[in-house]
């Protein structure tokens, strides 16, 4: 390094291009800062590149594959024939490019810098280029570096034989068996996706119960839906390591094995602060390798921020994507706050969706509560579309008949949970709900069915 | 019911604040809101407002003492039972709700949803970006919406630390502490020169901490100090060529540094500037020390830490001093003490841009002494037309204490000794 080398001004330089760092740039430019974003990779992140939009995508052809199938003894012509999974990855690839393509539109005025950064101290960094280093000299700094797997010491992902989700999602035959260790949501989803396609899938998980983080009567649609699409699901159960096409697996009644020609591991996401250089800047990690930070996202250096993946909560873009408006806008000097509950999906079958409070959680904090339950099974709609499986939960205050939770397991559950959403964080009560006309028939009238049981609750 | 009331922070990041006058004496009744004592921190004189009806029983301190954050501020008995209302602002009516505080969501039972809150008020996200704005604790309001909800003019009223309309049941609910724009709590915002209005709406900003400080000051100067500028355009080249020679030389000195020693030097053949004006006994008084204080562009508005015997530090002590005081403005921990006690200020604007700005005299001083960007003019020298790096020193002073000729010839000493800066190099 030059000594006197001269480090380029810029009001707030952002690390990473994901749907946390993309939304706080833009926010940030929207304001009338003057932005610099560095991604070493593709805009976009984890989500779009490697994540949500991608197994979405590959979500979605599973899920029409099955239904086809289902839908035979209805009147449709017999679906049969395997699912071309190579044509299924190149319509992925579009979709995925064509989206990356509309971050860089959405950034605008943002200046884009393909490199890798690190904090010199705690108002510079420098970006890494090819053979190019830069100085940047920052007002404020964004961290939004994400997350990656976490990897098992007894299974290292080697891209063939054991994947993980980014290698689950760019696979090009179906696998004729699949163990999936890990039985949260990206492991749930993928192996309900490749079992549509024609795996035997079995999941193994090292708790005693799958899905955690959703309510358990929830999960346990889930389970229901295993057990059709005959997915195994192995609880209190560690994998130990490859064995002949199979994974060996300890439980507490012994060794056991697991057909696997393919392993998906699925055990968590790191945060990705190693390569930030953090210590430049005295910033100590928190629990779970994690950064401290207040309401608006400022790390204990007032000049950097860090959002999504690098601070505590759930590992989600919308999250992220919250936290760097927040971000962006403190920034600004706004007097913004992350103060939304984060709402929880995951695209099982049925779909999972969590807003706020379960009944559980809202009696630990002294809320006496009335439950409202509403099954798909009772909807017209539902049963038009040939997916009756779930539930919808209300979860009311019983004293000032506040919404405090929503929770769904079923159809379209991603989409009917921004409803509950809305409930949630405007405080809005059981007659607000009781009060709202549901159009018929959609599936959005069991969210008013599950407000009718929980009235029926009142004293 | 008896209770101690800590000092609030009532900056951002403060530790500690000077109490300068208690408005109520112990023993004497206080209505909630209503304003006790005045304390000053590093930044600002800060009213504090009682968070209850009842007595002020006893000062946490007395007048001059310096008391930490969170250390009693005062001790209240509201006449109401052990067991009536919340204890006052310092303890919310709810649990702390913010599950946002950065260990709480690791920490969550698995069955709460990852994310979820606690217990959360009960406002809307639209309600809730108003409190925000307006400096307003929601868990210290209580809704008057229904179901209890907290509605904008709950938030409202908060923020105007007007008790409004009198709850309906009387005596125990005025015991809740309505926070006040007064009595500013850790969440109120630091009032930021940036802010931006939402589109398509005003804004009402509480004027606190050093916005007000400087609004204060300003008003007083402007309104009884009579101002008279002079404007004077100075040659750095010299000053350049050597300062370049003093960062190849591993020992770099900032600008401000030489125009402080310059006006140092200037001050003490111009002993009238460096003055303070007793207006009531007619006099004036003139210092003895030169105590320069030096503009700061801080984070939360324009702070002047003064460097003490300016004219007997050498330049790069002066230097280092300046050095230390802009880091410490940006961390905002400048000590207290380096806050007072100047006797004339110097302002080096020329790194935010401009041309030529002058200054209000920051009273009780007598005047102050500006310097803009130094720019590349086509000046004529010796008949030669040459292009030279020249800035604008601007000078206020006050004409109660100082007339043309000693303005002008101070200015001038100031100009001669940048265009000739060796000669501050040396020690007299």
């Amino acid at each position: 390094m030059v000594v006197g080398e001269i480090a380029t001004p810029v009001d707030v330089l952002v690390i990473g291009g994901g749907p946390g760092g993309y939304t706080a740039a833009a926010r940030a430019a929207e304001l009338g800062k003057e932005v610099v974003l560095v991604e070493d990779g593709q805009l976009g992140g984890v989500c779009l590149n490697v994540g949500c939009i991608p197994s979405k995508a590959l979500i979605t052809v599973a899920d029409q594959h099955e239904r086809a199938r289902s839908f035979a003894g209805r009147g449709l012509p017999a679906a049969d024939g395997a699912v071309d999974l190579a044509a299924t990855q190149r319509w992925k690839q579009e979709v995925v490019d064509r989206l990356v393509g509309g971050v860089r539109t959405l950034l605008g005025s943002v200046e884009v810098v393909d490199g890798y950064a690190r904090l010199l101290d705690d108002r510079r960094v420098s970006v890494e280029s090819g053979d190019q280093v830069n100085h940047y000299r920052f007002d404020a700094c964004i961290l939004a570096t994400g997350s990656r797997p976490v990897e098992l010491t007894d299974l290292p992902v080697d891209g063939e034989r054991v994947l993980d989700s980014t290698g689950a999602l760019a696979l090009d035959a179906v696998p004729a068996t699949m163990a999936v260790v890990g039985g949260g949501y990206i492991g749930l989803e993928l192996g309900t996706a490749y079992a549509k396609l024609g795996s035997s899938v079995t999941i193994v998980e090292a708790l005693d119960r799958i899905g955690t983080g959703f309510d358990p009567e929830l999960v346990r649609v889930v389970e229901e839906r295993f057990e059709a699409l005959g997915v195994g699901v192995l609880t209190g159960a560690r994998a130990r390591g490859l064995g002949e096409q199979c994974l060996e697996v300890s439980t507490a009644d012994g060794e056991l094995t697991v057909p696997a020609d393919r392993v998906l591991v699925a055990v968590g996401r790191a945060p990705n602060t190693d390569g930030l250089q953090l210590e430049n800047a005295g910033i100590e990690l928190g629990e779970g390798g994690r950064i401290p930070v207040d309401e608006q996202g400022r790390t204990s250096s007032s000049r950097i921020f860090a959002i999504g993946d690098l601070v505590d909560g759930p590992a989600l873009a919308h999250k992220a994507s919250a936290e760097g408006r927040v971000a962006a806008e403190a920034v600004a000097g706004l007097p913004s706050a992350a103060d939304a509950t984060v709402p929880l999906i995951a695209f099982t079958d049925p779909e999972l969706a969590s807003v706020g409070l379960t009944e559980e959680a809202a009696s630990e904090l002294g809320h006496e509560v009335m439950v409202g339950k509403a099954r798909f099974a009772a909807s017209g709609r539902a049963q038009t579309l040939g997916t009756t499986e779930g539930v919808v939960k209300l979860v009311v205050d019983r004293e000032d008949e506040v919404v405090l939770g929503v929770h769904l397991a079923g159809p379209d559950a991603s989409d009917l949970i921004s409803e509950g959403a809305v409930l949630v964080e405007c405080a809005l009560r059981l007659e607000d709900v009781l009060g709202t006309i549901h159009p018929h028939p959609t599936l959005g009238e069991s969210l008013h069915d599950a407000a009718v049981a929980a009235a029926r609750r009142r004293r | 019911m008896v209770t101690e009331f800590p000092l609030p922070d009532v900056g951002e990041g403060l530790a500690e604040a000077e109490i300068v006058n208690w408005l109520v004496a112990e023993g004497d009744a206080v209505t909630a809101d209503q304003e006790i004592v005045e304390v000053e921190t590093d930044k600002a004189l800060v009213g504090i407002t009682s968070p209850v009806t009842g007595t002020l029983v006893r000062h946490g301190a007395p007048e001059g003492e310096i008391l930490a954050v969170g250390a009693t501020l005062a001790v209240f008995e509201d006449g109401s039972g052990s067991d009536a209302g919340p204890a006052p602002a310092a303890v919310p009516t709810d649990p702390p709700a913010e599950a946002s505080a950065p260990d709480a969501p690791a920490a969550a039972p698995p069955a709460a949803a990852p994310g979820a809150p606690g217990r959360k008020p009960k406002a809307t996200p639209a309600t809730r970006k108003l409190a925000r704005n307006l400096g307003v604790d929601l868990t210290t309001v209580t809704g008057t919406g229904p179901g209890g909800r907290i509605v904008d003019v709950d938030v409202e009223r908060a923020a105007a630390g007007s008790t409004g309309e009198p709850p309906p049941t009387g005596a125990p609910e005025d015991t809740t502490p309505a926070p006040t724009a007064a009595a500013p709590t850790p969440a109120a915002p630091a009032p930021s020169r940036t802010v931006a209005p939402p589109p398509g709406e005003d804004q009402r900003v509480p004027l606190r901490g050093i916005r007000r400080a400087v609004s204060r000051s300003m008003t007083r100067s402007w309104e009884t100090v009579p101002h008279v500028n002079s404007i004077h355009e100075v040659d750095l080249a010299a000053l350049q060529r050597l300062r370049g020679e003093l960062k190849a030389a591993q020992t770099p000195i900032p600008v401000t540094a030489f125009l402080a020693k310059a006006v140092a030097r200037a001050l003490r053949q111009y002993p009238s500037l460096n003055a303070e004006v007793d207006a009531e006994r007619e006099e004036i008084v003139l210092r003895h020390r030169i105590n320069l204080g030096i503009a700061v562009d801080a984070p939360d508005g324009l702070i002047v830490p003064v460097i003490e015997d300016a004219d007997v530090r050498s330049v790069h002590a002066i230097g280092q001093e300046i050095v230390r005081l802009a880091e410490q403005a940006r961390d905002r921990s400048v000590p207290q003490e380096q806050l007072r006690g100047g006797t004339f200020t110097v302002n080096n604007y020329g790194p935010l841009g401009g041309w030529f700005g002058t200054s209000l005299i920051k009273p009780p001083e007598v005047a102050i002494l500006s310097m803009g960007p130094a720019r590349d003019q086509v000046v004529p020298r010796d008949g030669e037309i040459v292009i030279r790096p020249v800035a604008v020193l601007a000078m206020a002073a006050d004409h109660r204490v100082a007339d043309g000729n000693e303005i002008i010839g101070f200015c001038v000493a100031v100009r001669t000794a940048l265009e000739q800066p060796l000669s501050l190099l040396v020690e007299e």
